[in-house]
């Protein structure tokens, strides 16, 4: 067996591997302009997201059950070694960047929200070494722990939208129609790559019972993470609107803020920072495995965790090059289209060349 | 010629005058040995098969002695008797040929050979005088008697002065053998062993051996071995007679309603106590002793038809693997067996009551019992298995129920308060609400000292208190613990030293670890508590979420004998019905699926089929 092998994971840590990997932009500037794009329509933006990445990962894991073997053999067997390196590279960069945008804005958020007066990069190197050592403990270790503190991480999360109820108002969801449904639509295609973490289940397949399972896992991630944002999403747009809803950068960290139940519960925004931060730590963790373990694959090297230190100091490194968080966002906007490839090209090609694979293949008694 | 009065005079003056030096004994210095260990503990090169040639010599000399005889009987032409003495003696002394060859070539050969059992008396005699050092050593006991016997058969008993019981010795080997006058019977005509056995033995536990190592096991454990002249092996006779404590009240789990009796230090007694508990023809002992200089015996328990036998081969492999000089806890036998050993969370349950054994080895689980131990093991386990308590089995499942959730708040208390305390109060004081937060700058206000360092004196405080009282005898320890920590408190807070909001942090933090059932996990956890604190130091609650993160991820990394230590939450299996809540016995029906038992069902899943029986009674009322 070998040290980066995946072990056997069931649904459950699929879900917290996915779940881990989408939800938090929930707590980041993203929702903010989801809803300044579409209003009060930005739930059916989500749901966009949702439907097109399942029917994406439904395709890649045609793709990956017809031929066999890992990731990289799947992709070399389809388009060839230089495309299967482009590929796994692409993916790689992605995930990378993925886990060093969110390892900055977290870093930032903590600053901002929690630790004014630590030095910023002593929370990122920080969060660096924790997201580190758990990417070193293991893929089954990082689900697990995600799959055991989801639930406190969803409770948190559904605690501060019933405990900000005294602020609904009701008359911030209309106009439904948002800035119109076309707008909805079209940014729904277009912001797909929110949700292209759910493609690391077809990078892991190994690890998996089978194909079902994989569809399994990533209907009810995605479909449970749909609630969740779609929840937030109303309570966000009922408290604030969408007009001030839309300029917040820390959604989360602003409606918990308002927290009011009497004299003794107030400003208790603090202390969901914890559940913010097992969300950034998991979902940094995560893509920085996921980045790993593609380079492993792609280099077939014999083992994972020697790199992880290089992996940890590479992230924090690449965090820390953004001047600033508006620069940060702003990169992270772009990452989001770059995402696209990702999502849609990509797993597009391997679709097209798997399905003429399978037509150009004669029965065995033809040939 | 003698010293002159003047000569004599001189000298004593000079003596009186002249210094000279304290005559002091030569210091003695423990100097290294020379060399690595091994070389250090070979005979010299000069000695080197001095044993093996000996062993020899005497051969040679029992040749030269048994020819004389011969030589005398032919001359003389006695009784045939004396001719069929003269071919036994001739036959043992063909058979002490044979064995001359294993002496041979351990002679020419760097490398020491294990002797084998002679069946020469004088060789095996030798023999255990070198294994034991005599007669340096006075424990062990060397008898020899004559067997009365068609002819007489030279025996040699050996046993340890004061781990056998000298009645047993006497009733069970010695009185037999040496009264049987009357019958005389011909012992050497058919297997001599199995007679002896078989019909003069009137012992529980006899068994024929052919190895010094077995003899060995058979003395250090307090059996008696007889050696018989003429015959390559021995006969190990249990007279175990040492003195012991008997079985008690558990001391460290106590259970208000749950049996009162607790393990000892003898490993018979506690197998014995087990299967006083478990009536089972399917239950298994399995003894594998460990230790290379000392061996002590260890007990493997399972039940066959229940046990995953990959499990119960993994335990005997771990154990049988083990190359240590001795094991005389079964504290260092977790460490040597378990998968991470540096990791302060324990990966057995240790238990010093036969009851709790019993209940998981009808789960699916392996005991482990070790001699001199009053503390047996049981794998593999889950942290969830650390949190039940004995008294859990015997009392009503709501209040085990809430009995359990009441532990794993002090065990997340007594890890996390004391950094919650300085996380909050140093970093995140908004999240107080303001009428605490007056009162806690108002006692703060007059300590000089920041909050971590309130923190560290009180906790250090604390573990003193708790290590002295454990060393002060009797239960005057308990007392001095009470007095001393009030006091002591008092007088800090007084002496404004620490706020009166730190004690209380710190007396709750400590009475919640004592609400932990596994007193190796209360330790785990009060380490742990230490590492939080430092990381609420540097972060505040971001420390704290940090290191809980990492925390869950280590738990969820670990195993213990193949079974995940978070299962079955993490990962998912199928509940058994008692993890951190505790069903009703009726309602569990499966085993815990981490476990892999052979058999999934406990119980079928109506385990009262009276209720759907007719009552006898009649009618409702």
């Amino acid at each position: 067996m070998k040290a980066y092998h995946v072990g056997k994971m069931g649904i459950a840590e699929g879900i917290a591997l996915v779940f881990g990997l989408v939800i938090p932009h929930l707590f980041l500037s993203r929702l903010a302009d989801v809803i300044q794009e579409n209003g009060q329509l930005s739930w059916l933006t989500m749901s966009f997201y949702t439907v097109i990445s399942l029917v994406v990962l439904f395709m890649m894991v045609y793709v990956i059950h017809s031929v066999p073997g890992d990731f990289v053999t799947v992709c070399q067997q389809l388009v060839g070694n230089l495309g299967a390196w482009l590929i796994v590279i692409v993916y790689i960069c992605l995930f990378f960047a993925n886990s060093s945008l969110l390892l900055r804005q977290y870093a930032e958020y903590t600053l901002i929200t929690a630790l004014p007066k630590v030095n910023f990069q002593l929370v990122i190197v920080w969060y660096a070494l924790t997201t580190g050592i758990m990417c070193y403990l293991g893929i089954e270790a990082l689900c697990r722990t995600g799959y055991i503190l989801l639930p406190f991480m969803a409770g948190g999360l559904m605690l501060v939208c019933v405990m900000v109820s005294p602020f609904y108002v009701a008359y911030n969801l209309t106009p439904w129609q948002g800035n119109g449904i076309q707008v909805a639509v079209q940014s729904g295609i277009k912001g797909v790559g929110f949700n292209i973490g759910v493609l690391s289940l077809v990078f892991l397949s190994s690890a998996f019972q089978n194909g079902k399972t994989i569809k399994k896992i990533a209907l009810y991630a995605l479909g449970g993470s749909l609630v969740l944002r779609i929840t937030f999403m109303l309570v966000y747009t009922m408290v604030f609107g969408v007009a001030i809803g839309s300029e917040k950068v820390m959604p989360f960290f602003e409606l918990a803020r308002l927290v009011y139940i009497n004299q003794y519960i107030q400003r208790i925004e603090a202390l969901f920072i914890v559940v913010w931060v097992f969300i950034g730590l998991l979902a940094i963790a995560s893509s920085l495995y996921i980045g790993l373990y593609l380079i492993t694959v792609l280099l077939k090297l014999p083992t994972m965790r020697p790199i992880v230190p290089l992996g940890v100091m590479a992230i924090a490194q690449f965090s820390m090059l953004p001047p600033d968080i508006g620069y940060t966002i702003y990169v992270d906007r772009l990452m989001l289209q770059v995402s696209q490839v990702g999502i849609y090209l990509f797993p597009g090609i391997l679709f097209i060349m798997a399905l003429v694979k399978k037509r150009r293949k004669k029965p065995c008694a033809d040939s | 010629m003698g010293e002159s009065g003047i000569t004599k005079i001189a000298k004593n003056i000079k003596k009186l005058l002249v210094y000279q030096p304290e005559r002091l004994p030569d210091p003695f210095v423990l100097d290294e040995n020379q060399g690595d260990g091994k070389t250090a503990k070979e005979p010299p090169v000069a000695l080197k098969g001095v044993r093996e040639l000996e062993s020899m010599l005497r051969y040679a000399r029992r040749l030269a002695i048994f020819m004389e005889k011969t030589i005398e009987i032919l001359r003389n032409g006695q009784r045939p008797d004396k001719a069929e003495l003269l071919q036994i003696e001739y036959t043992a002394l063909e058979q002490q040929q044979g064995e001359l060859s294993a002496i041979k070539l351990s002679y020419n050969s760097t490398e020491a050979v294990e002797p084998a059992i002679s069946t020469s008396l004088e060789e095996n005699q030798k023999v255990i005088e070198d294994l034991y050092n005599l007669p340096l050593n006075k424990d062990v006991v060397i008898r020899k008697l004559t067997i009365p016997g068609q002819p007489a058969v030279k025996a040699m008993l050996i046993f340890m002065d004061g781990l056998a019981d000298k009645k047993v010795v006497n009733m069970t080997v010695l009185n037999p053998l040496m009264m049987m006058r009357n019958a005389r019977p011909e012992l050497y005509s058919a297997d001599l062993v199995n007679i002896i056995i078989e019909q003069y033995l009137p012992s529980g536990q006899a068994s024929r051996v052919g190895s010094f190592k077995e003899v060995q096991q058979g003395i250090n454990t307090g059996d008696a071995v007889l050696f018989f002249d003429g015959i390559g092996e021995a006969v190990t006779v249990e007279t175990k007679g040492f003195e012991h404590r008997g079985v008690d009240r558990p001391a460290t789990e106590q259970s208000v309603r749950g049996a009162q009796n607790a393990f000892t230090e003898v490993l018979r007694v506690n197998t014995a106590l087990i299967r006083s508990m478990l009536h089972s023809s399917d239950l298994v002992t399995e003894m594998i002793p460990v230790g290379k200089r000392g061996h002590t015996n260890c007990a493997v328990m399972y039940l066959a038809s229940i046990a995953n036998r990959n499990l119960v081969a993994e335990v005997r492999r771990r154990i049988q693997g083990i190359s240590t000089d001795l094991i005389i806890d079964s504290g260092i036998l977790e460490h040597l067996i378990v998968d991470f050993p540096s990791n302060p969370f324990p990966q057995t349950l240790s238990t010093e009551r036969p009851d709790r054994v019993v209940e998981h080895l009808v789960e699916g689980r392996v005991g482990i019992l070790l001699d001199g131990s009053p503390f047996g093991h049981i794998v593999p386990i889950t942290i969830f298995t650390l949190m039940h308590s004995a008294d859990d089995f015997s009392l009503h499942y709501y209040y085990t129920n809430m009995l359990r959730m009441i532990r794993w708040i002090g065990g997340f208390m007594s890890m996390l308060l004391p950094g919650i305390y300085l996380a909050i109060s140093t970093f995140h004081q908004e999240a107080m609400p303001t009428e605490l937060l007056l009162s806690i700058t108002a006692a703060r206000a007059q300590v000089p000292f920041p909050t971590i360092f309130e923190i560290l004196i009180m906790e250090l405080a604390f573990e003193l208190i708790r290590e002295g009282g454990l060393r002060i005898p009797g239960i005057l320890g308990s007392t001095i613990g009470i007095v001393g920590a009030i006091i002591l408190g008092q007088a800090a807070v007084t002496a404004k030293i620490v706020s009166p909001i730190m004690v209380i942090v710190i007396a709750v933090t400590g009475l919640a670890s004592y609400s932990i059932p596994d007193y190796r996990l209360a330790s785990a956890f009060r380490l742990f508590r230490w590492i939080f604190v430092l990381l609420a130091l540097a972060m505040g609650l971001v420390g704290m979420a940090c290191g809980f993160a990492v925390f869950t991820a280590v738990l969820c990394s670990m195993k213990s004998f193949g079974a995940p230590y978070l299962a079955p939450i993490a990962p998912k299996t199928t509940p058994g019905g008692d993890i951190i809540l505790r069903k009703a016995s009726h309602m569990q029906q499966r085993r815990p699926d981490e476990l892999n038992p052979q058999d999934d069902i406990r119980q079928s899943a109506v385990s009262r089929p009276w209720t759907e029986e007719p009552s006898i009674g009649g009618d409702e009322l």
